[in-house]
C-alpha cells in the first residue's frame, strides 16, 4: 500500500507538469491581449508595449515557458496581472469557499442520491423507482443559472426564509479562523456564546448547496441503482434472503456495502469537478469561490492567475482520487495494491 | 398662564421634533451590491470604477468636483493658483486634516504620493503599475516627455506642480482619483501591501476586505470635514444581475449598480425601491476612418451623418438611458456651443451628397460594433443593425463586424475599420474631449487630421479662463462639425437602483461616487 501511494505521489509530478505546459501553449489560441486590457480600453501603444515587456509577453513562446516553468518547481505561481498579488495567495483566500460548498452539496447529494438509488433498485419498475429515475434525469437536464435564481424567488424572496447570496450576512463582520464559514460559526459559538454567525453561515448556504447538489445527486442516484440492481441478483443475496434475513438488512448489510464501490467512485469524481469551482453557482449565489475567480482571470486573461488556478485544481483532483482509491481498499478487503 | 406655558412646551416640542425629522439620520451601514470586486485599493494604481467606487471614499484629492456637476472646486488644498506661462500651479494646502493613522496630510505627503507615480527612481514606484501616468502620458517615458516635469514642495503647506509644456486643462485631473492624497507612512510601512491596506484622509477609514466578496469600511471620527452619517459601507460583490437586483429587493444591499432595461422595470415596479437618475459625462460615438477607404471623402462622412435618425437608435437602443447631442462631447461640459445645428435626419440630403461624392452605389463598407455594454452604448449589435438597415436607403451596404474587446481596441487603434464604434467618458473641461479624441493622439480613432482644428484647441489650452477658452472651442467645433469625421449616437444617463431608505446621493457626472453625505432613514 505504501509503495502504491509513493508511486501515486510520484506520478503527480509528470500530471502537473503536463497540465501546466497544455494550459501555457493554450493561452496563445486565445486572441486578446493581458496588457491592454490590464492598462483599459484606451491605453497608449506605448504603454502597452512598455508593459508586455515588463511582463516578458514580447520573450519568445519557448523562453516564456521556461521561465514559467522555473518558478513553477520553486512552487512560484507568479503574480496575478490584474490584481498583483501572488497567485498562490489568490487561490487560497478562495479555495476554502469552494472547499465548503463542494463538501456540503456532495453530502447532500450522496445521501439523496443513495437513497433514491437504494428504492428505485429494491423497489424495480415500480411508482418510486419511476419518480426516483426522472427526478435524476430532471437533475442532470436542468440548467444552474435557472434553478440558482428559482431557487433564489421561492426560498429567499417568496417565502423568505433563506439569503439570496453571500457566505454570511454582509453585516456580521465574522473574523474567519478556519475559512469554512459553518465550521467558524460553530467555533464562534463557544467563543463568543453567539449562535448568530454558525446560523447565519448555515442558511447561507443551503441554496448554493442545493443547486450544486442537482446534478452529483442525479449520477450518484443512477449509478446506486444500477450497482444495485447488478447485486440484488447476484446468488448470495438470494442464499441471505433465504436463510430469512430481514430484507432490510440483506439490502444494506450485504448489497449496499458491495455496490458502494463504483457510488464512491462517482462521488470522489463530483468532487474533484467541483473543486474546479461551480462558475455559475458561485455567480448566481454571490460566493466567492474559486470558480469565478478562474473565469473572470480568463476574461482578462490573467494568464498567471488561469495557470496557477488549473495547476492547482488539478493537485486537488489527483489528491481526491488517490484518496478514493485508499477508501476502495477500505470498503472492499479483497483490493490490495 | 399654565396655558401659556403648555403651550410654549408644545411649541418646543414640536420643532424639536420637525428639527429631528429634517436632520439625516445617523448611524447605519449601507450595502452596495457591485458586480465585480476591486482590483486594487491604491489610488494610483486604478483606473476602473469597480475599484475608483471604493478608493473615492477612503482617499480624497487637491480638488474635486462640486456634487453633481463637472465644475472643480478646491478640497485638500484650499485654494491653488496657475502661473502666467500656464507652466506651474500651485496647491495651498488645507491644514489640520489627518490621515486614518492619525498622521498629517502636509506637502510631504502630496509630493509622496505624486511622485511615486512619476519618478521612476522613487522608492515607492517599484510597486506599480501607476495606470494613468504612464498610459495618460502623464509621467515621461523614454520615448516621449510627459506632462508632469516636477511636483516640489515649496512649504509644509504648499506644493508646486510643474508641467513640462503650458496646459490649463490639467487642473481637472487634480480632481480625479489617481491624484489622491495617501499617507506617506502607512505607504512606507505597507509596501507593496498597500494596495489591499490603504490609508487616506476621506470620510471612511478602511476596515476589511476579503476577496471577491465584500470591502468594509468605517467612518472616519477625526474627519476634517462633515462627519459622514453611515457608521460604515460595505462593498459586496454580487456577480448576477438578477441576483443582484434580488438582493436589492429583499433589502441584503441598499444600493446597486445600475441594471439593464428589464432590470428597470423591475426596480420600478417594486415601491420599496427607486431608481435615481443623472447625468453622466459619456459620450456614445461613430467615428468614420479618415486616413484610407471611401470615407476619406468628407460629402460621404455628411451623408452618412444625414442618413442615419438618430432619434431612431436613441428610442430603440438608449431608452430612457441616453439624450441626443450634437457634437462629440456632452452638453454638460462648457464650451459646448449649442447653437450649432447638427446633422438631423435628412435622407433627400443624404441623396444628394452620395451623388454629389462621384461615388458608384452601392458603396461598400464595413462597421465594427462594440462587443459588450458601455455606459455610453448599452447594445453596439443593435445600433448597428439599425444602422445597417437605414443606410441602405441612401446607397451604403455595411457589412457588420465584431470582435472581443481586447481585439476590438487593437483593430479600432490600427484603422481596421471604415466605420467603429467607440464612446468617451471625461473630465469636466472640454479638452478632455475636444483635444484628446480628435487630434494626434491615440485616441483619434478616426485618424482626422485638421492642422487648424489642432492649432485652435491646442491654444485653448494656453490661455486662462473660460470665457477665453471657450471662444477657441466655439471655433473649433464648427470645422469638427462641418469635417464630420463622426456622428454623435447619445450621451448617456444614468439610472442608479437603491432603496428608498438611501437619502442624500448625488449623481456626478464623472462617475465618481461619495458616500459622506448619504444617510438611512430608519
Amino acid at each position: 500500500m505504501g509503495r502504491y501511494l509513493a508511486k501515486r505521489f510520484l506520478l503527480v509530478i509528470p500530471t502537473i507538469l503536463g497540465v501546466v505546459t497544455l494550459v501555457f501553449f493554450l493561452r496563445f489560441l486565445s486572441p486578446g491581449d493581458p496588457a491592454r486590457l490590464m492598462l483599459g480600453e484606451r491605453a497608449t501603444p506605448d504603454s502597452v508595449k512598455v508593459l508586455r515587456a515588463e511582463w516578458g509577453l514580447d520573450r519568445p513562446k519557448s523562453e516564456q515557458y521556461m521561465v514559467y516553468m522555473s518558478k513553477v518547481m520553486r512552487m512560484d505561481l507568479g503574480r496575478s496581472y490584474k490584481t498583483g498579488d501572488p497567485v498562490i495567495r489568490e487561490i487560497l483566500d478562495r479555495f476554502p469557499a469552494t472547499v465548503e460548498l463542494s463538501i456540503v452539496s456532495l453530502v447532500m447529494a450522496a445521501i439523496l442520491g443513495i437513497l433514491a438509488g437504494v428504492v428505485a433498485a429494491t423497489r424495480r419498475n415500480t411508482l418510486a423507482d419511476f419518480v426516483a429515475m426522472v427526478g435524476s434525469l430532471v437533475g442532470v437536464s436542468v440548467p444552474i443559472f435557472w434553478l440558482g435564481l428559482i431557487l433564489i424567488i421561492v426560498f429567499a424572496m417568496n417565502l423568505n426564509l433563506l439569503p439570496t447570496g453571500g457566505r454570511l450576512d454582509v453585516r456580521m463582520l465574522m473574523q474567519p479562523i478556519t475559512g469554512f464559514y459553518t465550521l467558524d460559526g460553530f467555533i464562534y459559538i463557544f467563543k463568543e456564546r453567539n449562535f448568530s454567525y454558525f446560523l447565519s453561515a448555515l442558511r447561507h448556504i443551503i441554496l448554493p448547496a442545493a443547486a450544486l447538489a442537482t446534478v452529483p445527486l442525479a449520477v450518484i442516484a443512477r449509478v446506486t441503482r444500477s450497482a444495485m440492481l447488478e447485486i440484488m441478483g447476484q446468488d448470495y443475496i438470494r442464499t441471505a434472503r433465504a436463510k430469512g434475513l430481514p430484507e432490510r438488512s440483506v439490502v444494506w448489510s450485504h448489497a449496499f456495502r458491495n455496490a458502494l464501490l463504483p457510488v464512491i467512485t462517482i462521488i470522489g469524481i463530483e468532487f474533484g469537478y467541483n473543486l474546479a469551482g461551480a462558475v455559475l453557482t458561485e455567480t448566481i449565489f454571490a460566493w466567492p469561490g474559486i470558480g469565478n475567480w478562474m473565469f473572470n482571470a480568463v476574461l482578462s486573461r490573467d494568464y498567471l492567475a488561469v495557470q496557477g488556478g488549473v495547476a492547482f485544481v488539478s493537485v486537488a483532483f489527483i489528491l481526491i482520487n488517490l484518496l478514493v482509491d485508499v477508501l476502495y481498499a477500505y470498503v472492499n478487503p479483497r483490493i490490495r495494491y | 398662564m399654565k396655558s401659556k406655558l403648555m403651550g410654549a412646551l408644545c411649541a418646543l416640542v414640536a420643532g424639536s421634533l420637525s428639527l429631528a425629522a429634517a436632520a439625516p439620520d445617523a448611524g447605519g451601514m449601507l450595502v452596495y451590491g457591485k458586480a465585480k470586486d476591486a482590483r486594487a485599493l491604491d489610488p494610483g494604481m486604478v483606473d476602473e470604477g469597480n475599484s475608483s467606487m471604493i478608493v473615492s471614499q477612503i482617499f480624497e484629492s487637491l480638488l474635486t468636483y462640486k456634487p453633481g456637476t463637472t465644475q472643480i472646486i478646491p478640497w485638500l488644498a484650499k485654494d491653488y493658483s496657475v502661473s502666467a506661462d500656464h507652466k506651474e500651479i500651485t496647491f495651498n494646502l488645507r491644514s489640520g486634516v489627518k490621515f486614518h493613522d492619525g498622521t498629517s496630510m502636509d506637502a510631504d505627503a502630496v509630493v509622496f504620493s505624486l511622485k511615486r507615480q512619476n519618478d521612476k527612481n522613487h522608492p515607492f514606484n517599484q510597486f506599480g503599475p501607476w495606470k494613468y501616468w504612464s498610459s495618460k502620458g502623464w509621467a515621461t517615458t523614454e520615448k516621449k516627455e510627459g506632462m508632469v516635469k516636477d511636483i516640489v514642495k515649496v512649504n509644509d503647506s504648499t506644493v508646486k506642480v510643474i508641467l513640462n509644456q503650458p496646459d490649463e486643462s490639467i487642473l481637472y485631473n487634480f480632481a480625479l482619483y489617481f491624484t489622491d492624497i495617501v499617507s506617506p507612512t502607512a505607504a512606507q510601512k505597507a509596501g507593496g501591501e498597500f494596495k489591499n491596506h490603504p490609508v487616506g484622509t476621506g470620510p471612511f477609514q478602511f476596515s476589511e476586505w476579503r476577496k471577491d466578496n465584500y470591502v468594509a469600511l468605517k467612518r472616519f471620527e477625526a474627519y476634517w470635514g462633515q462627519k459622514p452619517h453611515l457608521a460604515g459601507l460595505i462593498f459586496k460583490v454580487f456577480p448576477d444581475e438578477q441576483a443582484r437586483i434580488l438582493a436589492l429587493k429583499k433589502g441584503e444591499a441598499d444600493m446597486i449598480d445600475p441594471v439593464g432595461p428589464e432590470g428597470m422595470k423591475t426596480i420600478e415596479a417594486d415601491p420599496s425601491l427607486k431608481l435615481q437618475k443623472g447625468d453622466i459625462n459619456s459620450i456614445g460615438y461613430l467615428c468614420f476612418n479618415c486616413e484610407t477607404g471611401p470615407f476619406v471623402n468628407k460629402q460621404l462622412r455628411q451623408a452618412f451623418n444625414y442618413a442615419v435618425n438618430k432619434q431612431e437608435i436613441l428610442n430603440a437602443v438608449y431608452g430612457k438611458t441616453g439624450v441626443a447631442e450634437k457634437l462629440p462631447m456632452p452638453s454638460l461640459v462648457w464650451g459646448y456651443d449649442k447653437s450649432l445645428p447638427g446633422y438631423d435626419f435628412n435622407l433627400a440630403k443624404a441623396k444628394a451628397l452620395v451623388k454629389a461624392s462621384g461615388v458608384p452605389t452601392p458603396i461598400k463598407i464595413n462597421i465594427v460594433y462594440l462587443p459588450a455594454w458601455r455606459p455610453y452604448n448599452p447594445n453596439g449589435k443593435k445600433v448597428a443593425e439599425i444602422l445597417q438597415a437605414e443606410l441602405k436607403e441612401a446607397g451604403f451596404e455595411a457589412n457588420l463586424q465584431t470582435y472581443d474587446m481586447g481585439t476590438y481596441w487593437d483593430n479600432m487603434d490600427a484603422g481596421k475599420f471604415d466605420v467603429g464604434m467607440t464612446g468617451w467618458t471625461g473630465e469636466g473641461d472640454p479638452d478632455d474631449f475636444l483635444y484628446s479624441l480628435f487630434t494626434d493622439g491615440f485616441l483619434n480613432s478616426a485618424r482626422w487630421k485638421n492642422k487648424s482644428y489642432v492649432d485652435l484647441v491646442t491654444r485653448a489650452k494656453m490661455v486662462s479662463g473660460i470665457p477665453a477658452r471657450t471662444k477657441l472651442y466655439y471655433q473649433a467645433e464648427k470645422i469638427l462639425l462641418d469635417e464630420a469625421p463622426f456622428l454623435t449616437l447619445a450621451r448617456g444617463v444614468e439610472f442608479r437602483p437603491m432603496s428608498n431608505k438611501v437619502q442624500g446621493f448625488v449623481i456626478y457626472p464623472t462617475g465618481m461616487m461619495r458616500f459622506g453625505s448619504v444617510s438611512m432613514s430608519k
